[in-house]
């Protein structure tokens, strides 16, 4: 199983990147949400997507995850209200709000 | 006969002292006061039964008193003038020794067989007041229109402190698993502790350079005017106005430019009208949903530089395009509508202008910040 990180924020991808692997998990990092989609994904892999990407609507990306079988763990920084807005129905278990619980994070995995 | 007309223009002399609301002072030429009218007695604290015969000095701040005789000297002498016929701002003396503002003008009179000097004298403490208490007002003003700029700031400064924190817990964390790691399964731990170590501390420093801009802009009141590059001064605005603009969508870009452009300016007001402007601009686009790019350039025409922040959102709403300056001009649900209304003071208080227009391809509007260069300057910029 490899985890996909799809986030903008460089330092953030990479920090989640690095805590990732010591975890024992294969990773890859996407600052944007064209080239994730490029990106082959099983059904076994992992998704962890930050809410407000400044290229495509996180919408778009769970569509695209949900075709393929593949999980997704949302992560953001924005307000409830933005997030209903965002993606109405998403579990809010699999919602984890910045800064990120790595504790939190191994459990969803 | 003679008699009765004597003593009709005495009286009237006399109720025209008593009623004047100015003080009114005669001195003959050694200095010496004749006449001290009511108005005086307020003024200064003296009766006029203290005042009368005695030097004028009495009234005025030893400065003054000490250069008096000269004064007096030199236009009896040569005629030339430090005060009479011109009127000027001068300071008085109160019999508490309160030293105060007043505007005299004192005339000249040549009586055939003497000379006198008639003097006006206007208290000026009370303008004064309502002048600083303006300046106090527009002070304030100007720096909580800065503070609500940031507060509405708020939940996007909170989103962007977050990136870095959250960078920061996940590198602590991940420091921890490689220290815990027992010690036959560590490759070169060393140089991995000390490269995930170098990039906490950056973003620690990219969360403490949020903070201290913020500060900077939020806490400095007094004005403080310097030559400054212009170009310093919109990358430190535009950095702080751009926060979570990406986020949106939005493309906030400053053009470059080669050469320095120096203004003899408030670095942190003309901030504040940039922050303004970029914020309005991000804030149009981003309610209408339309539009994607924010323009800042600054170029050099004439005696001016001009500043502009354009933007390709929908454009000024016609029926606030009118009274666009004016203070409480919004269309925003939660906007205070003072920021561009503080803008254009700031701007016409440089000696500037601000003026919004339609872009001329496609819908949005350009605000143009014209102020005067600093020609003494021109070449040798300070630090912004
Ligand atoms: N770039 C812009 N594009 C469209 N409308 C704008 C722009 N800048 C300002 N405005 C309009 O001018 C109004 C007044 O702006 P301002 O004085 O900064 O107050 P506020 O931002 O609190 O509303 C805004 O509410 C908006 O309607
Ligand atoms: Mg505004």
């Amino acid at each position: 199983m490899t985890v996909h990180i799809v986030e903008d924020d460089r330092a953030v991808a990479d920090s989640l990147a690095l805590v990732l692997a010591q975890m024992g998990h294969a990773v890859e990092i996407y600052n944007d949400g064209r080239t994730f989609l490029q990106a082959e994904l099983s059904s076994d892999d992992k998704i962890i997507l930050d809410l407000h990407l400044p290229d495509m609507a996180a919408a778009t990306i769970l569509s695209h995850a949900k075709d393929r079988g593949t999980g997704v763990i949302v992560i953001t920084a924005l307000g409830k209200s933005q997030i209903d807005r965002e993606i109405p129905g998403f579990d809010p278990d699999r919602i984890l709000r910045k800064p990120i619980d790595p504790q939190m994070l191994a459990r969803l995995l | 006969m003679d008699d009765d007309r004597i003593t009709t223009s005495d009286v009237r002399l006399a109720s025209l002292l008593e009623t004047a609301v100015d003080g009114i002072i005669i001195v003959d030429r050694s200095g010496t006061i004749l006449v001290y009218n009511a108005a005086c007695e307020r003024l200064f604290g003296y009766t006029a039964n203290e005042a009368v015969g005695a030097n004028v000095k009495l009234i005025m701040p030893s400065s003054y008193a000490d250069a008096h005789d000269g004064y007096m000297e030199s236009y009896l002498t040569t005629g030339e003038r430090k005060i009479i016929g011109i009127g000027r701002e001068v300071a008085a003396r109160h019999k508490d020794g309160t030293v105060f503002p007043i505007e005299l003008s004192v005339g000249d009179a040549r009586l055939p067989d003497q000379r006198q000097f008639i003097g006006i004298m206007r208290d000026l403490r009370p303008r004064m007041e309502s002048q600083q208490r303006l300046n106090d007002l527009q002070d304030q003003l100007v720096h909580m229109a800065r503070v609500s700029a940031m507060d509405e700031m708020g939940a996007t400064l909170a989103h962007e402190l977050n990136q870095p924190l959250t960078a920061i817990m996940l590198y602590l964390d991940a420091l921890k698993r490689v220290a815990e790691k027992p010690p036959e399964t560590r490759q070169d731990t060393g140089t991995v502790l000390g490269q995930i170590v170098e990039k906490t501390v950056r973003e620690a420093d990219r969360a403490g350079a949020i903070i201290r801009r913020l500060r900077q802009f939020v806490e400095r009141k007094e004005t403080d005017r310097q030559s400054v590059d212009l170009r310093h001064v919109i990358s430190d605005a535009v950095d702080l106005a751009s926060l979570g603009a990406r986020a949106l969508g939005i493309d906030v870009r400053v053009e470059k430019t080669p050469d320095p452009i120096v203004c003899f300016v408030d670095p942190i007001q003309i901030q504040q009208v940039m922050i303004n402007l970029v914020r309005n601009a991000i804030d149009a686009i981003g309610e209408a949903q339309c539009g994607q790019r924010v323009d800042i350039a600054c170029s050099v025409s004439g005696a001016e530089a001009i500043m502009s922040v354009s933007d390709d959102g929908p454009g000024i709403e016609p029926a606030i395009r009118e009274k666009l300056f004016k203070a409480f001009t919004t269309t925003k649900e939660s906007g205070l509508g003072i920021g561009l209304a503080i803008a254009q003071s700031i701007a016409q208080n440089h000696g500037g202008t601000l003026a919004a227009q339609d872009r001329d391809s496609g819908s949005g509007t350009v605000f143009e910040l014209r102020l005067p260069l600093d020609v003494d300057n021109a070449s040798g910029p300070q630090q912004a």
